[in-house]
């Protein structure tokens, strides 16, 4: 599905400097794409390039931020990032050695109630409501 | 006593590498997102312990960096945050709120336009941690 895509024109402005150009190409792909689920994909990628949009413009503000993702996006993920990269990777580079495990609780319980709640839909033998909206000011 | 990377890495099985699975897109594509999702993390930890600085801790921060190379300008920050205990108490803070939140809204936007089928690959994975 990787296609090599040009720069797109806010790119060659340098209104993303942040942005890594495989992802614009990745996410140019699937908003294309035809393929059936392609919409939820391309939503997430959306989603996720809005984030880096709104770090992008805090840059401006935060200039110690600004200056080590810079120097992060051109040094660290190409040295770093392998398939198995992960959360933990970024947190032990950060120096991080403080973390509760109440956030990974909160999280699956979350996720296990939405389970069941799908477990229940085809005991019942109704298919899964996939227009089914998720709250977004629902508690993790 | 709990180990805090092995608990962050939990977090990262149990919702990240679903969601990715449930996309169904190919490893080297799931690489790419890993990568922007990181530096989207990185980018607003290092925020969270920015806002903390005073104006005269952040000159000098600023300034120590402007003298190092990139290698160094890294291994300078992540040393500052490590000796740092605020530093480290925004960062477990960010963890804990912050980037749950990040996570929750990548995947009620998946969720909301997913089909069947990528619901049916989401749970099977879930299931599978």
């Amino acid at each position: 599905m990787i296609e090599q895509n040009e720069p797109s024109p806010k790119e060659e402005n340098g209104e993303h400097p942040l942005k890594l150009d495989e992802f614009q190409g990745l996410l140019d792909v699937w908003k294309k794409s035809k393929e059936a689920g392609a919409r939820a994909v391309s939503d997430f990628l959306d989603e996720l390039d809005d984030a880096l949009k709104e770090v992008h413009e805090q840059g401006r503000q935060y200039l110690i931020m600004g200056t080590i993702i810079s120097t992060a996006s051109n040094l660290m993920f190409p040295n770093l990032m392998t398939s198995d990269s992960s959360f933990a990777t970024v947190a032990m580079w950060l120096g991080l050695n403080v973390v509760g495990s109440a956030v990974a609780l909160k999280i699956k319980n979350k996720i296990t109630q939405e389970i069941a709640r799908y477990k229940e839909e085809v005991a019942s033998g109704r298919s899964f409501d996939s227009t089914h909206q998720y709250q977004s000011e629902d508690e993790v | 006593m709990t180990d805090p990377i092995k608990e962050l890495s939990n977090l990262e099985h149990v919702v990240l590498g679903p969601l990715l699975i449930a996309t169904g897109m190919s490893d080297d594509e799931q690489v790419i997102v890993k990568k922007q999702l990181l530096l989207v993390i990185v980018a607003q930890s290092i925020q969270k312990v920015e806002q903390a600085l005073s104006e005269e801790e952040k000159e000098s921060l600023l300034n120590e960096l402007s003298q190092l190379d990139p290698q160094s300008q890294l291994d300078h920050l992540a040393s500052f945050i490590s000796q740092n205990e605020i530093s480290q108490q925004l960062l477990s803070e960010y963890y804990q709120k912050d980037l749950p939140q990040l996570l929750k809204r990548l995947l009620l936007k998946f969720m909301n336009s997913a089909t069947d089928e990528q619901k049916q690959r989401f749970l099977k994975a879930s299931e599978a941690v």
